[in-house]
């Protein structure tokens, strides 16, 4: 019963605080953030597993994750607020060519970033190439070139 | 879910939601500092604010122990007693059974001559001269929340309350 417990309890946390520390932060694994996976991985390891090794536990964390992570799926499909709760909204940060800064700022975005992924997308060779730009909700940023830079 | 139109983009912005995030994720950020600081108090662990020190009102034993433990992780109580303590050589330290039903000791340092039950309370005998002396009791907690429990040296006692995170 416990490990059930413990499960949902760091589940429901470990969510809450990714959410809270922001689209930005796991978007793009750069070595540091890697490392910083790592580390909150053993931790968390630790405070699911407890002190029981035994395989069945094991299997307890792994299947309770699971329904649990199957559960919310079924809830965000038929709940578009809980799917905004939880996964967050894209925002438009260009915006028919006009660089949106203030929301730029507060999603902690900026044109460097935007200019790598009209690189890496479309090759573009400027910010003004750029149309639209969108951070999704899973923190990508995608483009819409104009027509004029094809 | 629904679409919003954005020049001719179609995207499923909600821009008031949005900064709704952005506030709560600020907030978030305060709270985590926040938590890191407290942890650095000593208020969700060791440090200094979970340092603690009980003492009888004739003085002649006290406890130190922290005030803010974890579960199944390990905590001291180091009790220690004045001079002239020892009734024919021998010290007696008796902790409530109750206590020690939310708790596993580890290890007693030094080691117990014998272990009592005596009135509900687990009496820790150990040979002693008369001078002050201390006893130290390395346990693990198992149960969390507030646990309340008590040592005692004859007629003095220490009532020691602990808040145990899980």
């Amino acid at each position: 019963m416990e490990t059930v417990l413990r499960t949902a309890v760091l589940y429901a946390l470990l969510l809450a605080l990714f959410r809270l520390t922001g689209k930005r932060t796991l978007a793009q694994v750069t070595t540091f953030d890697f490392v910083l996976l790592l580390v909150i991985g053993e931790a968390t390891q630790n405070a699911l597993i407890g002190m029981d090794y035994s395989v069945t536990n094991g299997l307890i964390v792994i299947v309770t994750l699971l329904v649990l992570d199957i559960g919310l799926s079924l809830v965000k499909q038929r709940s578009p607020t809980v799917t905004k709760v939880l996964e967050g909204v894209p925002v438009v940060i260009v915006d028919d060519g006009e660089l949106l800064h203030e929301r730029m700022d507060k999603a902690r975005v900026d044109e460097d970033d935007i200019m790598a992924a009209a690189r890496q997308m479309h090759g573009l060779k400027r910010l003004q190439d750029v149309r639209y730009a969108v951070l999704e909700r899973n923190g990508s940023i995608s483009i819409v070139p104009r027509e004029s830079a094809r | 879910m629904p679409f919003a139109q954005v020049g001719e983009l179609q995207v499923a912005e909600d821009i008031r939601f949005q900064r709704r995030e952005w506030l709560a994720e600020r907030l978030g950020w305060v709270v985590m500092t926040a938590a890191v600081f407290a942890a650095l108090a000593g208020l969700v662990g060791d440090g200094p604010a979970s340092n603690a020190v009980a003492a009888s009102p004739g003085g002649r034993l006290a406890v130190e122990y922290q005030r803010f433990a974890h579960r199944q992780a390990p905590t001291e109580l180091r009790v220690r007693y004045g001079e002239g303590s020892a009734q024919q050589g021998r010290i007696r330290l008796a902790l409530d059974s109750q206590y020690v039903g939310k708790l596993k000791i580890e290890r007693v340092q030094p080691e117990p001559e014998k272990i009592e039950l005596a009135g509900g309370r687990y009496v820790y005998v150990f040979p002693a001269g008369d001078g002050p002396g201390q006893v130290t009791f390395v346990v693990q907690m198992e149960a969390f929340g507030r646990v309340a429990g008590g040592v005692a040296l004859g007629e003095e006692r220490v009532a020691l309350s602990q808040i145990v995170y899980p």
